[in-house]
């Protein structure tokens, strides 16, 4: 008895798999969403930036600050960053120079100066937490700058 | 908590399952107290271990402190004993058959004879003493932890270092439900050594004064 | 030496005749032109040519798998020819569409890195904990979105366990196709201590990239990045990380697989392939060895390219688990006291090509429709070059 049932649930498994093979093609636009809806996952914000916290419309062209990201496995980090982003490309004037305030006390906590021809970029710190910055980063429509703090 | 430290625990903790369980299994076969009474004795093991730690992470610093004030023969020196340790871990990792080491058999020996007796702090004393063998990552565990800003940041250095270790050895109460406890010692030598190669690029840098990894 | 007689791997009687044959290709015919043209015929002349040229490929491969009960000797072929056009198709659209084989650090923020199954172990504990993907990549809307290589690999787990690293990785086929090189092997004596050299590798990065936060293989080790995309070399760290990938190259897919014939990368190195081998336990479909039929030739020890076959599991008549199912020790075996098997099944009966079928129906399901885009676009590519004289 237990052997048939074990043949029957081996035999089972093994059309469910002729079956699984070409589902996971064909099915396979709505079982991702599917996954990334029901699991809710993103991508860590070090790589992405992280969420927008404030746009600045300068008619032409959009000034977006991400939130401060100090992410870690457990709790947080003691430095991060904070990532502002420039769009689109064709509206940027050549040198942008704009101060941002991350705090919320509204005071300006750095103010950053790109050159958006060359990738050249400058930091003016307001604020002690405001530590320096990485490099100017080219994307397909504007620029992005991310500024290390510690927290 | 130092991520670093942890890291370095957690990785080379493997190798802790390799040296200290087989000193701490015969023990706790031989009390035969089930899982729970188990963790006691671990417990104990473990507070043992932690204090010697703590020790090493003062002696350390001290070290760190006293000889190691110039920047640039810091980074020589540090970055040497980093070549040097992680140079054995490696060797240890993929070069040594399991069990060929004596110092694990040694105290093996030592400690089934103290056994006998089995007065409650005796895992106490066990956990101390092996956190004073001088195994590979307890070497670079101790560079590390020299290689620190001040004595707080070495106490947690070897703190972390403790913690990433010690996870491993919750799992030897379980041991013997593991049948293929060779397999897990190999891995965990394995796993040890590789973390040797990120250890030796440490100390390259350092003594190509580069920055570190992270 | 006896000389491999190859009609043994199946009695002649029990081969299908030619009608036969065709009847039992004729689902995968369909399901091949389903999953090859997606639904609709390209416009492109070269485009046409190169599908029905990879639709024949393909099909001719299962004809052949089907009629003489071979399963490795023509697996093998498309899974290697799969690989290489992956290699042709993937640095060719990346020099399209990025202008080089380089990520820059401002395609990582802008999350344009496809995303690659060996990460997928890396990313489950970050992921557990802080409910984010430790990768540059997007989640959803790409073929190469990092959720749709988890439903990619979630179905092909279930169905083939460790079967994974022979009829799905796109990697696999190169270390395979270098130990395929030369007819014999120049080093044999390999101390299987090294085995377990990729459950250390995995248990290494897994923990690393947890606290650390980012990808620790495909920083640092991975072999693959030399034939696919690597980070922008703008620092000692990225060229020493460049080396590092070339030199694995060199020496795990290319040289050691052609000295050893064996699958080094694979079986000696690939943490995902550590991690696939417990799907194995979860699976149904397994390798059995008949001790009545087994003379001890050991002639599957000496063929498996991964290490799957010892004294120890012979004597057991199983395989170890990290067996990837490819079939060489049952296309090897002269006694025919190897075979695919359902676990649960009777072992006894006379029914081992209904399990091969069984297992290769899927098998080849994930296989061809893995390789038929690329295999498709590298012909397209390539007669482009031929008339055009320019790839792109
Ligand atoms: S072992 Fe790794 S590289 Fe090899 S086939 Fe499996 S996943 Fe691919
Ligand atoms: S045991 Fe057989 S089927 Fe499994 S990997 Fe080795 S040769 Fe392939």
């Amino acid at each position: 008895m237990m052997k048939k049932l074990k043949s029957f649930l081996g035999y089972t498994w093994a059309a469910a798999a002729i079956i699984i093979a070409p589902a996971t093609f064909l099915g396979h636009t709505y079982f991702s969403h599917a996954i990334a809806t029901a699991t809710g996952v993103t991508v860590h914000p070090r790589f992405s930036g992280g969420g927008v916290i404030k746009t600045i419309d300068h008619g032409g062209y959009i000034t977006s600050m991400h939130r401060p990201v100090f992410d870690a496995l457990f709790g947080r980090t003691h430095e991060g960053f904070i990532q502002i982003k420039w769009e689109p490309a064709a509206a940027l004037p050549q040198v942008i120079t704009e101060g941002f305030d991350y705090d919320g006390d509204s005071r300006d906590d750095f103010m950053v100066t790109l050159n958006t021809a060359t990738g050249e970029t400058a930091l003016t710190k307001r604020h002690p937490a405001v530590l320096d910055h990485e490099k100017s980063y080219r994307l397909r429509n504007g620029w992005a700058v991310r500024v290390m703090l510690k927290r | 908590m130092k991520p670093d430290g942890f890291i370095l625990g957690l990785s080379t903790g493997t190798a802790c399952i390799a040296t200290c369980a087989p000193i701490l299994i015969p023990y706790l076969l031989g009390e035969g107290k089930g899982i729970l009474g188990n963790y006691g004795t671990l417990g104990r093991f473990l507070l043992g271990r932690l204090f010697g730690y703590l020790l090493f992470a003062v002696l350390a610093w001290t070290v760190g402190s006293a000889i190691l004030q110039e920047p640039v023969r810091r980074s020589l020196i540090i970055g040497m004993a980093y070549i040097l340790f992680s140079g054995l871990l490696i060797v240890y990792g993929f070069f040594k058959k399991a069990g060929a080491s004596c110092k694990g058999d040694c105290d093996q020996v030592r400690f089934r004879r103290l056994s006998a007796i089995r007065p409650s702090w005796l895992p106490v004393a066990a956990g101390f003493a092996t956190a004073l063998s001088f195994c590979p990552p307890f070497l670079l565990a101790f560079t590390g932890a020299a290689d620190q800003a001040g004595l707080a940041m070495s106490l947690l250095f070897f703190f972390s270092f403790f913690l990433g270790t010690s996870l491993w050895l919750i799992l030897v109460p379980f041991i013997g439900a593991f049948r293929r406890f060779a397999v897990l010692q190999t891995v965990g030598k394995m796993a040890a050594g590789s973390m040797g190669i990120y250890y030796l690029y440490t100390g390259s840098l350092l003594l190509t004064g580069g920055l570190k990894l992270w | 030496m006896v000389k491999k007689d190859r009609a043994g791997i199946m009695p002649a009687t029990q081969q299908p005749g030619i009608g036969k044959t065709l009847l039992l290709c004729l689902p995968m015919i369909l399901i091949t032109a389903i999953m090859l043209s997606q639904g609709q015929l390209p416009s492109d002349p070269s485009r046409v040519t190169a599908f029905l040229a990879a639709f024949i490929f393909i099909n001719a491969i299962f004809f052949l798998m089907i009629r003489t009960g071979e399963t490795d000797r023509w697996r093998a072929i498309l899974f290697v020819t799969y690989a290489v056009c992956f290699v042709i198709s993937f640095i060719t659209h990346l020099i399209e569409s990025r202008g080089s084989m380089a990520i820059s650090q401002a395609n990582m923020i802008e999350g344009l890195t496809p995303f690659c199954h060996i990460v997928i172990p890396m990313t489950l504990v970050p992921a557990a904990l802080t409910k984010t993907i430790i990768f540059p990549g997007t989640i959803v809307g790409t073929k190469t979105a990092i959720a749709s290589m988890f439903v990619l690999w979630i179905g092909s787990s279930l169905a083939l366990g460790r079967g994974f690293c022979s009829w799905f990785c796109f990697f696999g086929g190169l270390d395979e196709g270098f130990s395929r090189l030369f007819k014999k092997a120049r080093i044999k004596k390999i101390d299987l201590r090294w085995t377990y050299l990729p459950y250390a590798v995995l248990l290494l990065i897994v923990l690393v990239s947890a606290v650390s936060l980012a990808p620790f293989y495909c920083q640092w080790l991975c072999p693959f990045k030399t034939v696919t995309e690597y980070p922008e070399i703008t620092s000692v760290k990225t060229a020493l990380q460049a080396v590092i990938f070339i030199s694995l190259f060199i020496a795990l897919v290319m040289v050691l697989p052609a000295l050893t014939k064996r699958r080094m990368q694979c079986g000696l190195f690939c943490p995902m392939g550590a991690f696939q081998s417990f799907t194995n336990k979860i699976n149904v479909f397994e390798i059995r060895i008949d001790p009545g039929k087994c003379i001890q030739c050991k002639q599957c020890i000496a063929t498996c390219p991964t290490f799957s076959m010892t004294e120890d599991t012979l004597a057991e008549g199983k395989t170890g688990m990290t067996c990837v199912k490819c079939g060489k020790c049952i296309d090897a075996c002269r006694q025919n006291a190897i075979s695919y098997h359902i676990k649960g099944t009777p072992l006894t009966g006379g029914k081992e090509e209904i399990y091969r079928r069984l297992f290769i129906y899927p098998a080849f399901i994930f296989l061809a429709t893995m390789s038929g885009g690329y295999v498709q676009d590298a012909i397209a590519k390539t007669i482009k070059l031929f008339t055009t004289g320019n790839i792109f």
